[in-house]
């Protein structure tokens, strides 16, 4: 734990990377289309440093944001480190999930459009009807209650609380979706899969109300096979990672 | 990105009026609203209330320049500049002349905002906190009369926001936005366009949507109107885009 405030030179090797990977997963949510105009945030915790969260500042494109542009605030949400100011919807959703969750050292919150349409459905359940789901089966959170913006600590306390323990993924009705993971690798595929798993849902109640029901125990047995960070999560990062330093290097300055 | 962007105060409004347009033109078509040749956004020319800058006939999106705006008046006479679509001068002039708050006026078939004005009797469902601040700020025209290309239908458009409402859905045919300013007409444009997009999606489960509460409704509209510091951080950030990436549209 360290509570030295922060400036460039102090930036090590470990912090470097996680700013350049938490610096992609914005340049790649935006390539997915889950921007919605200057709203919503990603962020992680700085290594080493359990309570100095990365987060991106208010005001910038996703399209826009680069490694250096990310600013330090801490789990308590008082500002350490970075020239810009960050949303107060970003500050308290962030800085009380990381307190409330050590484990999970990323944290990112959309509006993707068909997740965020699956919270505007009364009730909806994510339903495991096709393998992908499997990876969420008991790892999945609901916030039925909507009770405005997360943008003062008493909210950002109340949702990290919905977000439960061990869970990777907490939808909130009326509003978006947020994942947590041990890395950048998890939480980003974790968002996508979530995203791709919502699409299908609904197109798959087009052509009847009634869904296929994979075997809790084979859901088991895939939650338990995508613990942590999985191949296919690395993967998934690394390979976007390879298509940004060919079109668009400049996130990792 | 390591510098922020300044506003150039001392540049010329009427410049910078255009300049703004323009830029709108160009994120519109980025945002994948345009539909042919169609469409049209306006803006008042700062300090001379009875003229507007209109898009001319016949362009995309992303060939008009500052310089290539046509001026009309609110009458709907040729000032100067190449001509504009007859829909064109009588939507704007009309809503220009009837509301002189409404500085900017922006009109599109974008897909999703369009797309639930197909559907009979359809309402902008509050059941995402993005809806909230448009509290109190929709109105509907119900009865489709054609194409808005005479005055007594501008006229009739135009009344359709008589009661201070900022977004116009017209049924069989689009969205209008008006705003203070660019940046809040065109963020509201944005705005309604992810949320017909949402509640698109959420409706195609087939189940009833969740409806946020009239109180925090309210109060969100009140707190955070829909053309706050987002909208110019929006159109501040798209404009770094462009000036990148096609810097002529300030040309």
């Amino acid at each position: 734990m360290s509570t030295v405030a922060r400036h460039p030179g102090a930036v090590d090797d470990a912090e470097r990377q996680a700013r350049c990977e938490l610096a992609a997963a914005f340049r790649i949510a935006d390539h997915l289309g889950w921007q919605e105009g200057m709203g919503n945030h990603f962020s992680m915790v700085v290594p080493g440093h359990d309570n100095h969260i990365l987060i991106n500042p208010y005001g910038l494109l996703w399209e826009e944001i680069t490694a250096s542009d990310l600013v330090v605030i801490d789990t308590d949400g008082n500002h350490v480190a970075g020239e810009r100011k960050v949303d107060s919807t970003a500050r308290w959703i962030h800085a009380m999930c990381h307190k409330a969750h050590p484990e999970a050292k990323v944290i990112l919150h959309t509006h993707a459009p068909w997740s965020t349409a699956f919270t505007m459905a009364e009730g909806s359940v994510f339903e495991f009807s096709h393998q992908t789901t499997m990876r969420f089966y008991g790892k999945i959170a609901y916030d039925r209650e909507y009770h405005g913006p997360g943008d003062n600590k008493d909210e950002g306390a109340r949702l990290a609380s919905m977000l439960g323990e061990g869970n990777i993924a907490l939808f909130l009705a009326a509003h978006g979706v947020i994942t947590a993971g041990p890395s950048v690798a998890a939480a980003l595929y974790s968002m996508f899969a979530i995203e791709t798993c919502c699409r299908r849902q609904a197109l798959a109640k087009q052509f009847g109300d009634k869904l296929f029901q994979i075997d809790p125990e084979i859901c088991a047995a895939g939650a338990k096979r995508h613990e942590g960070t999985s191949f296919n999560a690395r993967a998934f990062l690394d390979a976007h990672l390879r298509r940004l330093d060919r079109t668009s290097p400049d996130f990792r300055d | 990105m390591s510098t922020v962007r300044k506003l150039d105060t001392g540049a010329d409004p009427a410049w910078q009026a255009r300049v703004d347009l323009a830029a709108a033109l160009r994120i519109a078509k980025r945002f994948g609203w345009q539909d042919a040749m169609g469409n049209h956004f306006s803006m008042v020319v700062p300090g001379q209330e009875n003229l507007i800058l209109l898009n001319p006939y016949g362009y995309l999106w992303q060939e008009i320049r500052a310089s290539m705006l046509t001026v009309i008046d609110t009458d709907g006479n040729h000032v100067e500049g190449e001509e504009v679509h007859p829909t064109a001068r009588w939507i704007h002039a009309c809503c220009h002349k009837a509301h002189s708050s409404a500085k900017v006026c922006l009109h599109t078939h974008a897909p999703y905002s369009t797309a639930l004005t197909m559907i009979e009797d359809a309402e902008l469902e509050f059941a995402h906190q993005g809806n909230m601040p448009l509290w109190g700020k929709i109105a509907w025209d119900r009865d489709y009369n054609g194409l808005g290309d005479t005055k007594e239908e501008g006229d009739r458009l135009a009344r359709a926001l008589s009661g201070g409402q900022t977004v116009l859905f017209m049924a069989a045919h689009g969205a209008i936005t008006v705003g203070e300013t660019v940046a809040g007409a065109l963020y509201l444009m944005h705005k309604i366009e992810t949320l017909c997009m949402r509640q698109l999606l959420a409706q195609s489960a087939g189940k009833p949507l969740v409806k946020v509460r009239e109180d925090l409704c309210k109060q969100t509209a009140d707190r955070a109107p829909a053309t706050g510091k987002g909208a110019v951080a929006f159109l501040e950030a798209y404009k770094r885009i462009l000036d990148r990436e096609e810097p002529d549209y300030a040309t």
